[in-house]
């Protein structure tokens, strides 16, 4: 042992730094420990227990009102009082309870037993079978097992004896402790929802001082990996993988962890903040009953972004604006993640992850989507497909007019200054602008032409000439033609009527250019939905020759196979006076173009031209383009400007890819020029070029965040070739996308669809429609795609309103024109709406105080369908428009009021504007298809809507046969004779009328259930009311009887009758589709019960007519024989009775009231092949209830029943019945004597 | 703050491959050579107060900030003052040395070693202690700066600049001018079989256990140039300086991803015949690269006995044939490295010998 003296370092030295350094390891490994300990997350769980706590104590607060603590108090004692009285016979309990002791005690010893001799049978049984294996005699060591199996049937005889006596002690005790159990079932009866929170406030805040202390050791650091309180909450989606480039993992979002709240209702104030809110749609997302519940699709296949980060900025969280970057940035220390590829998805976007599983089902979630939706339409409207592929897209239709036969519709001059700027002739025109934009830019050269040698050619030049070019080589392509003349005389009075009653407005309107005031109060100025989907037709004469517009009325689809527009199936006259009308222009409509817009040639520049061709030719060599210059080359006589014109024109169509969205001879193979966007969502954002203006603030936008793709996208979307300013590139390569002019809500929506197309890991999640949404989805696209809703209503409007106790009602109605005008207040919302009745209120000196609406379903807590309500203006709370239909107010409108013409030419000014129709005795009368002309400036609007305007489409498919209806839409026969509106032949693709038929069909199978909620709750209460005279054969609609008691079944009781709570019943009333897939059931088998009775749902495929049927026939021909038969019966009663044909067409024939066309009703003979037959029922019951507003009667509502003399003894059902084996037979039916 | 504007954009000039290289071994030259100046406390001391200065000017420049602060390079900016302050203590000791040895006095570590210590405490105590405090400097470090994770590795989306592990980026740098199986596998086996080799080939006894310069010159300005310049400065240049695409940046540069350097580069054989000879290039293969094969046949054959003949006469005597002969062919493909680099720069040579035909490039 050295000495201590001797060593190099002191002792006491080093051992203080040895303390040094261990107390440092300490310190540095405490550190460790609670820094893993002290995550955020925990944090978050802390305080939503706090939160949860409050909210709990206050929620028991709610319910302890004091009549509800007297009521538990009551039951407290209830339950004393009952232990009491059972005290007061202890002795006899105590023996009871001995007795039962014992009997419990036994049957333990006897169970044993028995269990032992089972498992002693099961061992000699294998003991047994071992030996005779070995041994080979079959009967060897056989009383070994009889008497194993004796000693089962003893002790299990035993012990059944056990329990019947134990069965029977413990009833004995229970038959003593009766009436504690009862009053002790009460209690917890009473006080279940208390006790539901109490025990839930005790989980949260323990009083007991164990269970505290045992908590906090749980989540202690260092012991928190055993089994902590605070847990990461995760959600394992085992469908849907994340991919990882060399394997797919299963998804794993742990979200939840810290958005504790997010499937809990009532976390929605305004003092809860994220991550402690509810999610803002729990009907569609989260909740185990909701489409997307958490535990299938989780959160980031919809949020994106990093699902297993449990750590603010590692979630890769996105910031809605530069605010809440800033506040991040100091709050978290936000900043995103580089190197996550999935970068959450800002609200403003979210709705893009739709695409992902909805690419066959765009339109069926549109209401819940309606951002992406949008985008997904622009995008169809536009024609960005056309040059951008995405490979699922629906329609490969060429968007825009076919170029084969252009010499035979407009000049040349026209055609170049409409490719120089289209939206000068056409304000909202889908062309886009493609020359003369940013990367050219006007006074500055371009380039210096012939090879570096030759003149400066500024973007103007180069510009100018290429619109030349493209001009001459698209003239190129068409052969000269001239139109044959049109056949007959064309009358331009006729035609302004014709124009405006056969639907051309339903599709085009004739909204004054940008700046010009409407001189008229003309409904066709105003624009709307449904009027901009075919052009605005204002100025349009200017560049159309009529003979051309004359053939394209008669037969668009022969210019342009692709056209949307149909064929009206006009006579010769007609199209004749159309064009006449839009040629001569007695309105100063179709001439009237806007300002600064001149047809004139686009200016050449012979150098900047041949400058082109060097740059598209710049395959060929320097001299080989010489001697094409000097004329050289017979093929290619570049010498000829026209020649050269044609050649680099072509270059231009090439290189622009006009092609794409226009048919041109020739170039029907090109491929299309834009980048495919089938997974563009996907690309990585550092493959985006930025430029150098993406970094700068570009026409007041602000600049760009290299980390995101949808501002690249914004941008390129408001100016398509921004990113090549201040780069330096050659004229061919620069950037080609067009300017549409996209406002910035249209820039939104598009860039939401285009961000929604990935093609990475969160795809496999795609959703496989049924075949009904399928076929749902198509239909409604087709309905789109040809505009149906312009002329047709497919639902009706809302109404919202304060009724008299203070509810707010949401009912589907119309609002019923005012005293002093004919047509009904408008509906587009409510600020619409009071506009017009401040015009309304200023016109006719009156106050409104009260509005008048018609309710189009039964709404139980409101009135029956066609119900009139009057609404209190200040109870108004909003308008919501039908949806479809907004050419029937024009059509309306014109019968009513003619056409607000304006006459330039007038001498006095009061003049200019005047109401005129065809009629030339100046009546405003209005032509009808007889050809007579009659006044119907006073009828009421509802008479001239339901008989001149297209019909609305309300539960269509529940009427119409879907045989018929696709027969119908392939190939339209007149239905209702009177009307001038035409159902175009549209030309429907393969599958697009059947699907339409489809669609209307399962809209209204799924309608169903909620009409079925709603009618029963009505029907119910009228029925308790007692006022009704029961009528055996049906339920419903029993209108004239039920009227008077008014009033619905409160859902209050259907709630009580059905178990169910009314929230739930509220939502299958609304038709929530989770609501109805989970609890209907219970609703119908309530109304049953009740003895509630209505027609089926809608069986899209089921189309037998059973009245047709020799059975049916047979069996009624045995109840009427004397009759002579249920067909000659129905005639009688028909015609004999209400006279069917007083109004209706039969067979062909017009009806007894021929001259009055404002009554026909349609042609009777269709009714077999084209309706059902329980939508015929309930019609001829109440027509009002089915149509609200219909002008067809009730004419079996007698109280007594009619037509006793025609049907004697007969009620209304009886009566209704034997009509309908008339009108489904009539084809058998022998015609009445005339 | 124009000033400050040109103080960046001088340094990121200087930063370029040709000066920052250059400079590095100018630095080194002038060190070597000014060494007494050069370890003087005060002299170094400034020099790192100067060092640190800049360090805290540029700290706050965000293109600066983000690469010096990223996860994986914090270490590498601490290994830079660890190898400069070594280097320093080394030859700082090495000049004292050297002056006692010229005064007749015993070396530092001589009279060190006369001292005896005891193994408990004065070794395994203070091991212990140093263990303790490196582990906590592990955990500090691991808690502090979370490990930098990218993203999930592609082989179709490699992440861009794709970097070698820090260690390695020094002969991720000689990819840029030699062939990957160069590169890759020829140099560092040399570098292996060179370090082995020493042993065998240094038998000379000075400089054992004792730090010197003026005893082996040659030997300790060797292994600076191969291990700082040719290694820790291309692992700082890599590691700093080369960003997407492996463009070089300066260190207050933004690391853009379209950077462009466009070079054409010239064979060898192109030089010789289409340059110099004004012809094309033969069509046999071994013909159209005889100079580049004659010049390196030449490197390896010719120059090793004209060396030692020349310049290394001493030296080649005191080794011996063999031994100087396998350390010159080591000198020379160490030699080859910066040759090939100056070249590049100066001439854009691509390949000394490029027969692509047979992946055969040097």
């Amino acid at each position: 042992m050295a000495d201590r003296g001797d060593t190099h370092y002191l002792t006491l030295t080093l051992n203080k730094w040895f303390l040094f350094a261990s107390l440092a390891f300490l310190v540095s490994s405490l550190w460790m420990m609670v820094a893993d300990w002290n995550r955020p997350w925990k944090h978050y769980q802390r305080e939503f227990r706090e939160v949860e706590l409050k909210k709990a104590e206050a929620n028991l607060a709610a319910l302890e009102t004091p009549a509800a603590r007297q009521g538990e108090a009551a039951l407290k004692a209830a339950v004393e009082k009952a232990r009491a009285d059972v005290g007061s016979n202890q002795a006899e309990l105590d023996k009871a309870t001995a007795a039962e002791f014992a009997l419990k005690g036994d049957l333990y010893v006897k169970d044993q037993e028995a269990k032992f001799a089972k498992a002693d049978y099961d061992w000699t049984r294998y003991l047994v079978e071992e030996h005779r294996k070995v041994v080979g005699d079959p009967k060897a060591e056989q009383e070994k097992l009889d008497r194993a199996l004796d000693r089962i049937q003893v002790t299990a005889l035993a012990k059944e004896k056990a329990e019947s006596a134990t069965k029977a002690g413990t009833a004995a005790t229970a038959a003593l402790m009766a009436k504690v159990s009862d009053a002790e079932k009460a209690l917890a009866a009473g006080t279940r929802d208390q006790e539901r929170i109490r025990k839930r406030i005790d989980q949260l805040d323990p009083k007991d001082k164990a269970v505290v202390i045992a908590n906090e050791i749980r989540d202690a650091p260092g012991l928190d990996f055993i089994g902590p309180t605070l847990k990461v909450q995760k959600v394992v989606l085992d469908n849907l993988t994340f991919e990882l480039n060399f394997t797919k993992t299963k998804r794993v979002d742990m979200c939840t962890t810290c958005h504790m709240a997010t499937d809990r209702e009532g976390w929605a104030t305004d003092d809860d903040k994220e991550p402690l809110r509810t999610h803002p749609r729990l009907d569609l997302f989260v909740t185990a009953k909701s489409p997307h519940p958490l535990k299938d699709v989780g959160c980031t296949i919809c949020h994106r972004g990093g699902g297993e980060a449990l750590d603010f900025v590692r979630a890769d969280h996105r910031p809605a604006d530069e605010h809440e970057e800033k506040r991040w940035e100091e709050e978290y220390g936000w900043h995103k993640q580089h190197h996550w590829d999935y970068p959450m998805l800002s609200d403003a976007y979210v709705e893009s992850s739709c695409v992902q599983c909805h690419k066959s089902s765009m339109e069926l979630v549109a209401d819940a989507a309606p951002k992406v939706a949008e985008g997904y339409r622009l995008f169809e409207k536009y024609g960005c497909y056309a040059c951008h592929k995405v490979d699922w897209f629906p329609t490969s239709r060429k968007p825009a007019p076919s170029l084969k036969n252009i010499r035979a519709k407009v000049r040349p001059d026209w055609i170049a200054s409409w490719v120089t700027k289209p939206k000068a002739f056409r304000e909202t025109t889908w062309m886009p602008q493609i020359f003369h934009l940013e990367n050219f830019p006007e006074d500055e050269p371009v380039v210096k032409s012939n090879f570096g040698q030759g003149q400066e050619i500024s973007g103007r030049a180069w510009n100018d000439t290429a619109v030349a070019a493209v001009t001459a080589f698209v003239l190129s392509r068409a052969p000269e033609a001239t139109m044959p003349p049109v056949p007959v005389q064309g009358d331009a009075k006729r035609g302004r009527e014709v124009f405006r009653v056969s639907g051309c407005l339903a599709c085009h309107d004739l909204a004054p250019h940008e700046g010009d005031e409407p001189k008229t109060k003309d409904p066709a100025f105003e624009k709307n939905e449904a009027n901009e989907f075919g052009p605005n037709l204002r100025g349009v004469a200017s560049k159309l020759n009529r003979e051309w517009l004359y053939a394209w009325i008669k037969d668009p689809k022969s210019y342009w196979p692709d056209t949307r527009m149909p064929n009206l199936r006009l006579p010769d006259q007609d199209a004749a006076d159309i064009a006449a009308y839009m040629i001569d222009d007695p309105d100063g409509v179709f001439h009237d173009v806007p300002k600064g817009w001149a047809e004139k040639a686009s200016p050449l520049d012979v150098e900047a031209l041949r400058e082109q061709a060097r740059w598209f030719f710049n395959k060929l060599s320097r001299a080989e383009l010489e001697r094409r210059f000097q004329g050289g080359d017979p093929d290619h006589r570049w010498d000829d400007v026209e020649r050269l014109k044609v050649e680099v024109g072509e270059k231009f169509v090439l290189n622009q890819g006009c092609y794409s969205c226009h048919e041109i001879q020739g170039m029907e193979n090109e491929m299309p020029i834009g980048t495919e966007l089938s997974n563009w969502g996907s690309k990585t954002v550092d493959k985006l070029d930025f430029g150098f203006a993406g970094d700068k603030e570009l026409g007041g936008r602000p600049k760009l965040d290299h980390e995101y793709r949808e501002g690249w996208l914004i941008r390129k979307l408001h100016a398509p070739r921004s990113f090549d300013l201040e780069k330096v590139k050659n004229p061919k390569e620069k950037l080609r996308m067009p300017y549409f002019a996209f406002t910035d809500e249209q820039v939104d929506a598009i860039t939401t669809f285009v961000v929604g197309l990935v093609d990475d890991e969160v795809q496999r999640a795609r959703m496989n429609p049924s075949a009904e949404k399928a076929s749902m989805d198509a239909g409604l696209r087709t309905i789109r795609q040809k505009n149906c809703m312009a002329c047709h209503v497919i639902a009706p409007g809302e109404v919202t309103f304060k009724d008299a106790k203070g509810v707010v009602q949401t009912v589907p109605a119309e609002l019923t024109p005012l005293e002093s005008d004919k047509m009904p207040p408008p509906m587009e919302s409510l600020a619409k709406l009071n506009e017009w009745l401040a015009t309304y209120e200023k016109a006719n000196d009156e106050e409104v105080k009260e509005l008048g609406m018609r309710l189009y379903a039964a709404s139980p807590d409101v009135g029956m369908p066609g119900e009139n309500v009057s609404v209190e203006r200040a109870n108004l709370v909003s308008v919501a428009p039908a949806r479809g239909g907004t050419f029937v107010r024009l059509v309306t409108d014109y019968y009513l009021h003619g056409v607000q013409r304006f006459d330039k030419d007038a001498a006095k000014p009061e003049d200019a504007v005047s109401s005129v129709t065809a009629d030339p005795d100046g009546e405003g009368k209005v032509q009808d298809v007889d050809g007579t002309f009659r006044a119907y400036a006073d009828q009421p609007y509802d008479k001239v809507r339901w008989t001149f305007a297209p019909p609305v489409l309300l539960d269509e498919g529940g009427k119409l046969q879907r045989g018929w209806f696709f027969a119908f839409l392939n190939d339209p026969v007149p239905l209702r004779r009177q009307i001038r509106v035409r159902m175009p032949s549209f030309h429907f693709a393969e599958g697009e009328a059947g699907a339409v038929a489809d669609y209307f069909a399962y809209a209204s199978r799924a309608n169903w259930p909620s009409k079925y909620a709603r009618t029963m709750r009505l029907a119910l209460g009228m029925k308790l009311k007692g006022d009704h005279a029961a009528d055996t054969e049906r339920d419903w609609p029993q209108v004239t009887t039920y009227r008077e008691g008014g009033g619905a079944l409160p859902i209050e009781d259907v709630a009580k009758g059905t178990a169910l709570d009314v929230k739930t019943l509220r939502g299958i009333e609304a038709g929530s589709r989770a609501d109805i897939d989970a609890s209907f059931g219970k609703v119908l088998a309530f109304g049953t019960k009740q003895g509630f009775r209505m027609n089926g749902a809608v069986d899209p495929s089921y189309e037998a007519v059973h009245r047709r049927m020799p059975s049916h026939l047979e069996a009624r021909g045995k109840e009427c024989a004397e009759q002579g038969g249920p067909i000659a019966l129905g005639q009688a009663v028909g015609l004999k009775g209400p006279n069917c044909y007083q109004c209706h067409w039969h067979q062909g024939d017009p009806p007894d009231q021929k001259d009055s066309p404002l009554s026909w009703g349609p042609d009777l003979g269709l009714a077999r092949e084209r309706l059902r037959e329980s939508w015929v029922e309930d019609w001829l019951w109440s027509p009002a209830l089915v149509y609200p507003g219909t002008s067809m009667p009730a004419n079996f509502q007698g109280d007594p029943p009619q037509y006793q003399n025609v049907y004697p003894g007969s009620s209304n059902g009886q009566q209704i019945q034997s009509v309908l084996d008339w009108l489904f037979n009539m084809d058998r039916a022998t015609p009445p004597p005339q | 703050m124009l000033a400050a504007f040109d103080l960046k954009h001088l340094v990121n000039l200087i930063s370029a491959p040709i000066p920052y290289t250059v400079g590095v071994a100018t630095l080194l030259a002038v060190v070597l050579r000014f060494r007494k100046i050069a370890t003087n406390p005060i002299a170094f001391g400034a020099a790192s107060l100067a060092g640190i200065g800049l360090f805290v000017y540029a700290f706050p420049d965000p293109n600066f900030n983000k690469i010096v602060t990223k996860g994986d390079n914090v270490p590498i900016v601490g290994m830079m003052a660890g190898v400069i302050f070594f280097t320093w203590l080394s030859l700082r000791r090495a000049v004292i040395n050297d002056e006692r040895s010229k005064k007749g006095e015993a070396t530092l570590e001589a009279e060190l070693s006369r001292q005896k210590v005891f193994v408990w405490p004065d070794l395994v105590y203070t091991e212990l202690i140093c263990l303790v405090l490196f582990t906590v400097l592990l955990i500090v470090w691991s808690v502090a700066i979370p490990a930098p994770l990218e993203e999930p590795a592609s082989q179709a989306r490699t992440p861009n600049p794709s970097k070698a592990p820090w260690y390695f980026l020094g002969l991720q740098e000689l990819l840029v001018y030699f062939d990957p199986w160069i590169a890759g596998v020829l140099l560092p086996s040399f570098i292996i079989i060179g370090l082995c080799a020493v042993p065998y080939l240094d038998k000379n006894p000075k400089g054992n256990g004792y730090y010197t310069f003026d005893e082996r010159p040659f030997a300790v300005s060797f292994f600076c140039t191969g291990f700082l310049l040719l290694w820790v400065s291309l692992v700082i240049m890599g590691t700093f300086l080369r960003g997407p695409n492996w463009s070089f940046f300066g260190p207050f540069e933004f690391w853009d991803l379209h950077k462009l350097e466009p070079s054409v580069n010239v064979n060898l054989s192109e030089y010789f015949w289409i340059r110099w000879m004004g012809k094309p290039r033969p069509d046999n293969i071994l013909l159209r690269e005889l100079p580049g094969i004659i010049g390196l046949l030449g490197w390896f054959v010719v120059l090793p006995p004209l060396l030692g003949k020349t310049l290394f006469k001493r030296m080649a005597e005191m080794m011996g044939p063999i031994r100087f002969n396998i350390m010159m062919n080591l000198f020379l493909w160490f030699c080859l490295v910066p040759t090939k680099m100056i070249l590049r720069w100066t001439v854009n040579l691509k390949y000394i010998i490029g027969i692509p035909e047979f992946f055969f490039n040097v």
